[in-house]
C-alpha cells in the first residue's frame, strides 16, 4: 500500500446532521460569522483538486481514488457548514465580501492543488480550532467531523505538491494572510483569553504554513466525547 | 408500555414521574400494534413510531425546562416488530431527546433485510442494540436506559460502582465484598416498590466499576495480559505467577465474595458494568488522575467531555493508561466477553453497556455474527477512538509514516522564496 492508498484508508464517513440552533457569547459572533461565511471556499477547493485531476498528477496507484474522494469530502463539508448557517443565521452580514474573497483565490494562477493545499492547511486549520473553541454543541460537531478529513488532505496535497515540485508564492501568502485577517475581525487584537485573541489566530496561521506546527493549538489534541444524553440526537455525529 | 393494560396514558405519566424525579426510562414499545393494523373496533393504529415523538418532547420539556435535571428516555423496539425499518430510520431531527435501542434475538441473521437496516442504523449512530433477555423463570425482562441492568416492567435500577482506580490487588476481593453489602442494605430500605411510580417484581441491584484502566496502569498490566488472564481465571486454570494473573484471581476472589453475600440477601441479579460517563470524571485514581470510564481504555488521556447542557470540561487520565487505540478492538471485546462470562458464572449478572468503535471496525454481518454468539448482550454507542484526529497543532498529527513524509510539509518554500513578511505583523 503507498501512502495515497493509505491515506485513502484513513478516511471515516460520516453524514452532515443538521443540529440545534445555538447561541454563541457576543465576542465571538462576527468571527464566528465570517468564518462560517468562508465555507464558500469548500466546493472551490473541490474544483481546484478537480482540476488539478485533468492535469499532470504523480503516477501512482490511488492518487486519483484519493483525490477525487477528497472532492466528495469537500461537498459534505459544505453541506454540513451550510446547515450550521442556516440554523445559526450568522454569517449572512458577511457573506459578500467572503465571495469576494473566493473570487480572488479561484483567480489565482498557481497551482489548484498548491491553493488547495495553502487553503486547508493554513486557513481551515486555523478554522477548525476556531469553531470547537468558540462555537456551540452542533458546530463543535462538524467541526470534529470536517477535522480528521483534512487532515488527510492536507496530506494528501502536501505528496501531490512535493511530487510536482510545486512552491508557495509571496502572492498566494498575502491572500492567505488577508483571508486570516478578514475572517478573525470582530476578536480582540489583544486579550488575556487565546481563543479571543485575533493575533493568536493569525500567528497560527503563519506557524501551520510555514512550519507545518502550530504550538497554541496544542489543546486540540484532546479528545472530544459527546456526552451522548446530554446533546440533543441533532448535535450528535452520524457516521457511516 | 402495553396498550391494554395501562394504556398510552399510562406510560405518559410513569414516564412523566420518572423524568420529575431525574430518574432515565427505558420504554418497549413492542406491545404497540404496527402501524395501519385495524382492531376489532375498526379504530386504525398509527404504529409505535409517532409515540417517539412524544416521549422525546416530555424529556425535553421536564428534563431541560428550568434547571438541569440528570434523566434520560430510550425507547425500544424488537427486531421482529412490523414497524421495526421505520423506528430505525426515524428522523433524528423530530425526535432529538429520545434515544433508540433494537431488541434482537439470536436467529436475527436469519433476516437480512432487517438485520441490514439495524447494522446501517447502528453504524450511523442512531440505535443500539440488544439481545432479547429472559430471567430463571422464563420470563422476558428488559434493558434499562443504559442497557447494563435487565429488569421486568417498572421495575428501577440501583447502582454503584467500585473505583478500581483507588483500589490494589490486594484490596480488591473486600472492595466487592463491601460494595455489595453496602448496595444490598441500600435496596433494603430504599422503600422504591413503596412509591407510586415503581415495582419491585425481582430483587435487584447492579455492582459495577470504573477506572479500569487507572487500575491496569498504576499496576503495570497490559490490557492484553490482563485480558488473557482473566480469560485463564474464567476457563478455571488461572496463573498467579504474574501481576495479570495476580489481578484475575483477586477480580474472581472478589466476584465470588459478592456473590455470597448478594445470595445472603436474596438477590436474583447483582452483577454490571454501567456506563459511568458522567461519575467517573467526577472520581480520581490513587495517583491523582481522572478515572477512566467503566472497563474501558479512554478515546485519548486528554479529553473534552462535551455536553450541551454542562458545556465543555477537560479531564486528564492516567499519563501511563493504554487507549483504546492502543488497546485495539478484538482485546476490548474479549475483555467484555470475558467479564460477561465472570458475572455469569455467579449466576447474578446483568450484562454490560459496551460501546463499540466504528473508526477501528465496521459493522458487518461477519461483526454481528461474532457478537451474537458472545455472552455479550448489548451493544451501545458508536464511538469514534481513533486519537489526534482532531489535533490542529501538527499537520501531520494523527498520521504515521507509512501516510505521511516530513518532507512534504518542508518543501512549500524553496530558497528562493523564504517568507518575506514579518510573521507576527505581517509587515
Amino acid at each position: 500500500m503507498n501512502k495515497y492508498q493509505a491515506l485513502l484508508s484513513k478516511k471515516r464517513v460520516w453524514t452532515p446532521v443538521k443540529p440545534e440552533r445555538f447561541i454563541l457569547p457576543d465576542e465571538a459572533r462576527e468571527a464566528v460569522g465570517r468564518c462560517l461565511s468562508l465555507r464558500f471556499l469548500e466546493l472551490p477547493v473541490g474544483e481546484f483538486i478537480r482540476d488539478a485531476g485533468k492535469g499532470d498528477l504523480p503516477q501512482l496507484e490511488g492518487v486519483k481514488e484519493l483525490l477525487l474522494s477528497n472532492i466528495v469530502d469537500e461537498e459534505r463539508h459544505d453541506l454540513a457548514l451550510n446547515y450550521i448557517a442556516e440554523v445559526s443565521g450568522i454569517s449572512a452580514d458577511y457573506e459578500a465580501e467572503a465571495h469576494r474573497i473566493v473570487k480572488a483565490w479561484i483567480e489565482r494562477p498557481e497551482h489548484p492543488v498548491l491553493k488547495a493545499l495553502v487553503l486547508e492547511r493554513s486557513v481551515f486549520f486555523v478554522i477548525l480550532p476556531l469553531f470547537r473553541f468558540l462555537g456551540g454543541p452542533g458546530l463543535r460537531t462538524t467541526s470534529a467531523d470536517v477535522s480528521r478529513d483534512e487532515t488527510v488532505h492536507v496530506a494528501a496535497n502536501s505528496a501531490v505538491c512535493k511530487d510536482l515540485g510545486l512552491r508557495v508564492t509571496p502572492e498566494l501568502d498575502k491572500l492567505r494572510k488577508a483571508t486570516v485577517s478578514w475572517m478573525t475581525q470582530g476578536l480582540i487584537n489583544k486579550s488575556d483569553e487565546k481563543w479571543y485573541d485575533r493575533n493568536f489566530w493569525m500567528d497560527q496561521s503563519d506557524s501551520l504554513l510555514y512550519t507545518g506546527k502550530a504550538e497554541g493549538l496544542i489543546e486540540t489534541k484532546r479528545a472530544r466525547m459527546p456526552a451522548f444524553f446530554e446533546m440533543s440526537n441533532s448535535d450528535l455525529p452520524s457516521y457511516a | 408500555m402495553d396498550e391494554d393494560r395501562d394504556g398510552l396514558e399510562g406510560s405518559w405519566q410513569f414516564v412523566s414521574k420518572a423524568l420529575r424525579y431525574g430518574a432515565g426510562v427505558a420504554v418497549h414499545l413492542s406491545k404497540l400494534r404496527p402501524r395501519g393494523t385495524e382492531n376489532k373496533h375498526g379504530m386504525i393504529a398509527s404504529g409505535p413510531c409517532g409515540f417517539m415523538e412524544i416521549y422525546s418532547k416530555f424529556n425535553e420539556i421536564l428534563r431541560r425546562g428550568g434547571t438541569y435535571r440528570n434523566g434520560a428516555i430510550v425507547a425500544h423496539l424488537d427486531a421482529d416488530h412490523k414497524d421495526i425499518v421505520e423506528f430505525i430510520n426515524y428522523d433524528r431531527s423530530r425526535i432529538p431527546w429520545i434515544k433508540r435501542c433494537v431488541n434482537v434475538d439470536d436467529d436475527i441473521v436469519n433476516y437480512p433485510d432487517t438485520l441490514s437496516a439495524i447494522m446501517k442504523g447502528a453504524s450511523r449512530g442512531d440505535v443500539w442494540i440488544v439481545k432479547k433477555q429472559y430471567n430463571k423463570k422464563g420470563e422476558r425482562i428488559y434493558s434499562n436506559v443504559c442497557q447494563e441492568i435487565l429488569l421486568k416492567s417498572r421495575d428501577t435500577c440501583l447502582l454503584s460502582h467500585i473505583n478500581l482506580g483507588l483500589t490494589t490487588i490486594e484490596e480488591l476481593p473486600k472492595a466487592f465484598e463491601d460494595g455489595m453489602k453496602f448496595l444490598c442494605e441500600l435496596h433494603k430500605n430504599s422503600g422504591v416498590d413503596e412509591s407510586d411510580i415503581y415495582k419491585k417484581e425481582e430483587n435487584q441491584i447492579g455492582l459495577g466499576v470504573l477506572g479500569l484502566a487507572n487500575f491496569l496502569a498504576i499496576e503495570g498490566i497490559k490490557y492484553s495480559e490482563f485480558v488473557a488472564a482473566l480469560r485463564n481465571r474464567n476457563s478455571g486454570v488461572g496463573k498467579t505467577d504474574t501481576k495479570a494473573g495476580e489481578a484475575a484471581l483477586a477480580l474472581y476472589n472478589g466476584f465470588m465474595a459478592a456473590t455470597k453475600v448478594a445470595a445472603d440477601y436474596n438477590m436474583d441479579r447483582a452483577f454490571t458494568v454501567a456506563p459511568t460517563a458522567s461519575c467517573a470524571y467526577r472520581y480520581l485514581d490513587r495517583e491523582g488522575f481522572t478515572t477512566a470510564p467503566e472497563i474501558a481504555p479512554p478515546i485519548s488521556r486528554d479529553v473534552d467531555r462535551d455536553s450541551a447542557t454542562l458545556g465543555v470540561q477537560s479531564y486528564s487520565f492516567h499519563p501511563k493508561c493504554e487507549t483504546a487505540e492502543q488497546v485495539g478492538w478484538d482485546t476490548f471485546f474479549e475483555l467484555n466477553s470475558e467479564w460477561q462470562r465472570l458475572m455469569d458464572s455467579t449466576g447474578m449478572g446483568h450484562a454490560i453497556s459496551m460501546n463499540w468503535w466504528s473508526d477501528l471496525v465496521s459493522m458487518d454481518r461477519k461483526f454481528m455474527a461474532r457478537w451474537l454468539n458472545s455472552p455479550l448482550k448489548s451493544l451501545y454507542y458508536s464511538l469514534q477512538v481513533m486519537e489526534n484526529t482532531q489535533d490542529k497543532s501538527n499537520v501531520s498529527a494523527g498520521l504515521d509514516s507509512s501516510e505521511f513524509d516530513q518532507s512534504e510539509f518542508d518543501v512549500l518554500f524553496g530558497a528562493d522564496n523564504e517568507p518575506t513578511m514579518c510573521t507576527s505583523c505581517s509587515e
